[in-house]
């Protein structure tokens, strides 16, 4: 379950309702680089199990990630991971996280194994630990057989793996994925996809998920962050939408259904014909989907169609690019958006 | 956990401390170094001219061997164990570390800085100072091992070999010392600047050799051209080869001609490439360049 506390005026974003700190917390977060603006006045708090970032090419993704790992310093603002300032304190930080690059990285020259003990080795394991850790992430993310293969050697969907393999050996609390699923085929997609969910569910592991694959996102996330040009254009908590969605439902019917509305509306059902024969509903949280087919059945009715209505992270993240989901302070405090304007932007197409 | 069961187990047991971590950079760097026979090869006959004065010590200080070789009378004298001795092992050591640097720095940025592999050390608790500091601890521990650690050593020998002779001479060791010191430092930072900046390692090599020589040529130039209208020899600071002798014959207490090239300005021209050196690594070893 997520636990997002966006804060329109930046307060000081003390532990959350669990008493833990927020997993990433951004106040006024300002990048320039090269002398151009990439980032500006990010603000806001994330504790949800997996984040997903959003946004198109040079909306500032990478830096955002690359800043929350202490490799580009802030040139405004702050931000904090799990509580731990990451330009103050860097070096916890980077105690506490793991770092799966988008691009090829690797050291060359060694085994696969040998690659994921050095990097255990340098976040501190002992080196026998380290061995054995590398061992069980090799095999873990599927590269069991190749462990004594030169990274080098590996083709891009074994060495994705191993990225994600060096990433979590060390046991981190916040893993950064970014583009897990580039140059990747579809069988090989999905089996990296689903490591990620898996690792999604394991109780103390937080998730930082980069990619501009809404589906992936979609997949394996609980909260999205979309950004544009370097400010936060839309918040969606994915979990929350995911249970709107499971509300709304369209219907096409034949014979008399009077009787059908008549009874679902006893039932709480808020009902819209839309034309004739075709319904929208709202179902409220104890009505299921079943009791609608009882009710048809009931009175006779036939469902021809049952969808539901879905606004998809698609809708929302085009109508993010559109402009359309304001953020909350008109101000344009770059995004940081109320809890009252929070389920706008969540349902924005419902 | 039996490694074929594959949930994902999370490590929370005791971590190391910060000096482990850094030293599991030069461990990893010289297993790779080591893995070469033919640098192996190089090393081990690199202290060929160390053991030559090992043999010369034992030899000079006992006499009942001299007369076994009927080494005596004036051909006794034309090898002693003084200053020069020291000076002239150290200038073949120095040699031999600078082809060892040639042969070993440029290995260890440049496949770091191709394979993208800076972003994998630099999320870790480890910043690149230290990153850096890692892989100059390889090759300052190689030179080490090829100049003043075997020349202390052969000091240790003779001093046990004829008594009383270290008292006058400790200041050897300080030279010895400084001077090792000043041609490793040189020699790290250059040649992981070169690492650095070109990643082809047979082109980095080469270019270091080139510096070096290019670099000779080029102050020898200056001077020539500017000859009798300059006070000093100042294209003698353009060469390494140069400076680095003027500071080590000063360290050893050696004669310097009014001719050359005041050793305040070798010491300057020295430690303004290293900080050159260190000026170019900062700008290249990052995570991730910025691209204006």
């Amino acid at each position: 379950m997520t636990q997002n506390s966006w804060t329109q005026d930046g307060s000081d974003g003390s532990a959350g309702p669990s008493g833990a700190p927020p997993v990433i917390e951004l106040r006024d977060l300002e990048v320039r680089l090269g002398g151009r603006q990439i980032l500006d006045r990010l603000s806001g708090s994330f504790s949800g199990k997996a984040i997903g970032l959003l946004g198109p090419n040079g909306a500032g993704k990478t830096t955002l990630v690359h800043t929350l790992l202490g490799f580009f310093s802030a040139s405004g603002g702050s931000a904090r991971i799990l509580g731990q300032d990451v330009q103050q304190n860097s070096t916890a930080v980077r105690r506490l996280v793991g770092y799966m690059p988008e691009r090829d990285s690797f050291i060359a020259g060694m085994t696969g194994v040998h690659f994921v003990r050095m990097m255990a080795e340098l976040s501190g394991l002992p080196p026998r630990e380290a061995l054995e850790q590398a061992h069980e992430a090799m095999f873990y993310v599927g590269l069991g057989e190749a462990r004594y293969r030169p990274v080098q050697s590996y083709s891009l969907g074994m060495k994705q793996k191993i990225k994600l393999a060096q990433a979590l050996v060390h046991g981190p609390r916040l893993l950064f994925l970014d583009e897990p699923t580039n140059g990747l085929d579809p069988p090989a997609r999905r089996r990296m996809l689903r490591l990620i969910r898996d690792l999604r569910a394991h109780p103390h592991m937080h998730l930082v998920f980069s990619s501009h694959l809404l589906r992936d996102v979609e997949d394996c996330c609980d909260e999205v962050l979309i950004l544009k040009e370097g400010r936060i254009a839309a918040y969606c908590d994915l979990e929350t939408e995911r249970r709107s969605n499971r509300s709304f439902l369209n219907l096409e019917t034949r014979g008399d259904d009077g009787r059908f509305l008549e009874a679902a509306a006893a039932l709480g059902v808020e009902c819209a014909p839309q034309t004739k024969r075709r319904l929208k509903m709202v179902l409220p949280e104890e009505v299921a989907v079943r009791d609608l087919y009882r009710l048809a059945a009931e009175h006779r009715v036939q469902l021809r169609r049952l969808s539901y209505k879905r606004d998809s992270l698609q809708d929302i993240f085009l109508k993010a690019m559109e402009g359309s989901l304001k953020p909350a302070n008109p101000a344009g405090n770059n995004g940081q958006l109320s809890d009252s304007n929070q389920g706008a932007s969540s349902h924005g197409g419902a | 956990m039996a490694v074929h069961d594959r949930a994902y187990r999370r490590y929370d047991g005791p971590l190391t401390g910060s000096l482990d971590r850094f030293l599991v950079i030069p461990r990893y760097a010289l297993k790779g170094v080591f893995a070469s026979r033919l640098y192996l090869a190089f090393f081990v006959l690199s202290f060929v001219p160390v053991v030559f004065g090992a043999v010369a010590i034992y030899v000079l200080s006992n006499e009942a061997l001299m007369q076994l070789l009927s080494i005596e009378g004036p051909a006794a004298g034309q090898v002693s164990i003084d200053t020069n001795f020291f000076y002239y092992l150290l200038v073949a050591q120095g040699f031999l570390s600078f082809l060892s640097a040639v042969v070993v720095a440029p290995a260890l940025l440049a496949p770091d800085l191709m394979n993208n592999a800076l972003p994998l050390y630099l999320s870790r608790p480890l910043s690149r100072w230290c990153y850096l500091g890692g892989k100059a601890s390889v090759l300052m521990g190689l030179l080490s091992t090829l100049t003043w650690i075997p020349l202390f050593g052969l000091f240790a020998m003779q001093s046990y070999a004829v008594e009383g002779w270290a008292w006058d001479r400790l200041w050897v060791l300080a030279a010895i010392f400084l001077s090792s010191m000043l041609w490793i430092s040189v020699l790290t930072l250059m040649g992981l600047a070169f690492s650095a900046w070109v990643r082809w390692k047979p082109l980095a090599r080469l270019a270091m050799v080139g510096v070096f020589f290019l670099s000779g040529a080029l102050g020898q130039m200056i001077n020539a051209i500017f000859f009798g209208r300059m006070s000093e020899p100042w294209g003698d600071m353009l060469n390494l080869f140069v400076s680095m002798r003027l500071v080590w014959r000063s360290l050893f207490q050696q004669t310097i001609r009014a001719s050359e090239l005041p050793v305040p300005y070798a010491w300057i021209a020295l430690l303004a490439l290293c900080a050159l050196c260190v000026f170019l690594l900062s700008r290249k070893v990052r995570a991730y360049e910025v691209v204006r």
